[in-house]
C-alpha cells in the first residue's frame, strides 16, 4: 500500500505534508515524532480509512485508551464464543490476535496491524512473527520499541502543518 | 427564567398545533395543507434547508407506502365511514390528508425541538430529586450517541467480520453484539455518575434522601431503550421503522425484571417515537409499557418461563399496537394493517434478539 507524497488534509486546520512516496509493504515500521505531531491522525484518518473495508487486507488497530475496545471486542466475543471471559487489556488483545489467525488460516491476505503508543506492541509482535506470515506492524511509540523498525517522522513545522518524511540514515 | 418562558411558549405552541391539525381539523384537507406550509416555512427558517431535507429521508418510505395502502383501499373498493363502498378517488384523498396529518404531527415536533434545547430543561427550578433524572439522561444521552460510533469502528476492525462471506446469524449476532456492547458502557456509566449524583446531593442537600440507586439504573434501561430505537431506525414498507428497541426492552425485562421492562419499555420507546414518529407515541408508551411487563414476568421463573413470558411479550406487543392504530381515528386501519407485517418482524427479531443477550449477558458484569 502507497501513500502518496503531497498535502493530506485531515482536519480543519490541520495538514500533513508527505515528503516522498510512503511505500506500506512488509515489516515494522515506526512512526516518531513529539506529541501533537499527527501520528495519531495518520494511523486513523490517512491508513485506516484505506484499510477498512478492503477485502485486500485484514486490519487491527490499538488505540493507546483501550477501554471502549476491551467493551466492544467483549461484546462480541461473548455472543460469538459464550463463557469466553474478557476482563483485560491483555485479553482483548488475544483475541483480536487469535481470531486474526483464525481468518487468515481460512483464507491469507496480507495484514496491517496499526498501534497507537500501545503497551502491547512487544506482544502483539512475538504472536506475529510466530503465526501470521505476511505482516506489516505500523506503531507509534517514543522509546525504541524495535529497533530494526523502518522510521517516518514528523516534523511539526506549524501548529497546523506537520511534514512526514522516512529517515534515511 | 426566561428558559420557563420560552419552555411554557414553545409547549404552548405546540399543543396548540397538536390540538387543531390533530384533533379539530383533522379531516379538513385545507388546514391540513396550510399547516403544512406554514410548518414548513417555520422550519426551513429556523434549520435550514439541509436540515430541513435530512430529516424528511426517515418518514418518506412509510408515507409512500401509507399512501399504496389507501390506494390498495379504493381498489378493493373499501368501505368509507360512512359505510358506503369508496372509490380509488375518494381513498386517495382521505389518505392525503391522513399522510399530511402525520407528517405535520411530525413537523410540529421538530418544530418544539428545534425552539428549545435539551439545556434550557436544566434551567427549570426541578427539585433536585427530579433534576438528577434531567442531568443523568442528558449525560447519559450525549454518552450513547458517542460511544455506539466509536464501538461499531472497533467491532468492524475484528478480523471475523472483515471476512467477504458471512452468514446471516453472524451479520444478526454481530449488529446485536454493537447493542450490547453500548448495554455494558451505558450500565457502567449510569452507576458510575449516578453514584457520584447522589453522593453531591447527600452532600449539598442536606435533608435529601437518596434512595438505593434503583432509580439511576432505570433511567439508564429508558436511555438504551430509547437510543437502541433510535440508532437503527430503518424505515420499513408499511409504517413505522424496524429497530432494536425491541431486542432491549425483552432483554431488560428479562434482566431486571417487570418494573424496570415496563418502564424502560413505555417511557424509552415513547421518547423515541416523540423525536421520530409522536403520533404513535401514545400507543407504544401503553403497548411497550405492557410488552415490559409482560416479559419481566419470565425474570423469576425457571426454564420454560423465560420463554413463554418475553414470547407473550411480544405477542402483546403486534396485538396492542393493531388494536391502538385501529381504534386512533388519527392512524386508522390503513396503518394498523400496512404496520402489522413491520411489527411482526420486529416481534420475533425482539424475542430472538433479547433472549440471546440475555444468555450472553449471563456471564457478563451488568
Amino acid at each position: 500500500m502507497i501513500i502518496e507524497a503531497g498535502t493530506h488534509k485531515i482536519w480543519q486546520d490541520f495538514s500533513l505534508q508527505v515528503v516522498s512516496n510512503l511505500n506500506f509493504g512488509e515489516g515494522l515500521i515506526h512512526l516518531k515524532g513529539p506529541n501533537g505531531a499527527g501520528k495519531s491522525s495518520f494511523l486513523t484518518q490517512i491508513l485506516l480509512p484505506r484499510l477498512q473495508n478492503n477485502p485486500d487486507f485484514y486490519s487491527l488497530y490499538f488505540e493507546q485508551q483501550m477501554q471502549l475496545q476491551i467493551t466492544a471486542v467483549k461484546a462480541y466475543a461473548s455472543l460469538m464464543k459464550p463463557r469466553m471471559r474478557i476482563e483485560s487489556e491483555a485479553d482483548a488483545v488475544d483475541y483480536l490476535l487469535q481470531d486474526l489467525l483464525r481468518v487468515h488460516s481460512a483464507e491469507p491476505r496480507p495484514s496491517f496491524i496499526l498501534m497507537d503508543e500501545s503497551l502491547h506492541a512487544e506482544r502483539v509482535r512475538d504472536f506475529l512473527d510466530k503465526n501470521i506470515p505476511n505482516y506489516c506492524l505500523v506503531f507509534s511509540a517514543h522509546s525504541q520499541l524495535f529497533p530494526e523498525a523502518n522510521a517516518i517522522v514528523f516534523k511539526p513545522i506549524s501548529p497546523s502543518l506537520s511534514l512526514v518524511d522516512v529517515v534515511t540514515d | 427564567m426566561s428558559s420557563q418562558i420560552k419552555l411554557s411558549l414553545s409547549l404552548l405552541l405546540l399543543l396548540t398545533i397538536l390540538a387543531l391539525a390533530l384533533v379539530v381539523f383533522m379531516d379538513s384537507l385545507v388546514i391540513q395543507l396550510a399547516f403544512f406550509g406554514a410548518l414548513t416555512l417555520s422550519l426551513l427558517a429556523l434549520r435550514g434547508f439541509k436540515r430541513w431535507l435530512s430529516s424528511h429521508r426517515l418518514i418518506l418510505p412509510f408515507l409512500i407506502s401509507l399512501s399504496l395502502v389507501y390506494l390498495l383501499f379504493g381498489i378493493l373498493r373499501i368501505n368509507t365511514q360512512d359505510g358506503n363502498p369508496g372509490s380509488i378517488a375518494y381513498w386517495l384523498q382521505f389518505g392525503l390528508g391522513r399522510v399530511l396529518l402525520f407528517v405535520n404531527s411530525v413537523l410540529a415536533f421538530q418544530l418544539f425541538f428545534s425552539l428549545i434545547s435539551f439545556d434550557e430543561l436544566l434551567n427549570l427550578p426541578l427539585k433536585i430529586g427530579l433534576m438528577k433524572y434531567v442531568i443523568l439522561g442528558k449525560i447519559l444521552f450525549s454518552n450513547a450517541f458517542n460511544s455506539f460510533g466509536d464501538i461499531t469502528f472497533h467491532q468492524s476492525l475484528i478480523p471475523s467480520q472483515q471476512r467477504l462471506k458471512q452468514s446471516f446469524p453472524q451479520r444478526f449476532k454481530a449488529r446485536l453484539s454493537a447493542v450490547l456492547a453500548l448495554l455494558l458502557t451505558l450500565s457502567r456509566e449510569s452507576r458510575v455518575q449516578g453514584s457520584q449524583i447522589d453522593n453531591r446531593i447527600t452532600a449539598c442537600h442536606r435533608g435529601t434522601s437518596v434512595g438505593t440507586g434503583q432509580w439511576y439504573q432505570n433511567l439508564g434501561f429508558i436511555v438504551l431503550v430509547t437510543v437502541a430505537t433510535m440508532i437503527i431506525p430503518i424505515p420499513i414498507p408499511g409504517g413505522g421503522f424496524f429497530n432494536f428497541g425491541d431486542v432491549m426492552i425483552v432483554f431488560i425485562a428479562l434482566h431486571a425484571g417487570s418494573k424496570a421492562g415496563a418502564l424502560a419499555g413505555g417511557i424509552g420507546s415513547a421518547i423515541a417515537d416523540l423525536l421520530l414518529f409522536p403520533l404513535f407515541a401514545p400507543i407504544t408508551l401503553i403497548v411497550k409499557g405492557l410488552e415490559g411487563l409482560l416479559c419481566g414476568l419470565g425474570h423469576k421463573s425457571s426454564g420454560l418461563g423465560r420463554f413463554l413470558f418475553p414470547l407473550a411479550g411480544v405477542a402483546l406487543m403486534v396485538g396492542g399496537y393493531f388494536l391502538g392504530e385501529w381504534a386512533l381515528p388519527q392512524l386508522g386501519k390503513a396503518v394498523a394493517i400496512a404496520d402489522l407485517g413491520v411489527n411482526i418482524v420486529q416481534g420475533v427479531v425482539g424475542f430472538v434478539g433479547g433472549r440471546a443477550l440475555f444468555e450472553a449477558a449471563k456471564y457478563l458484569d451488568i
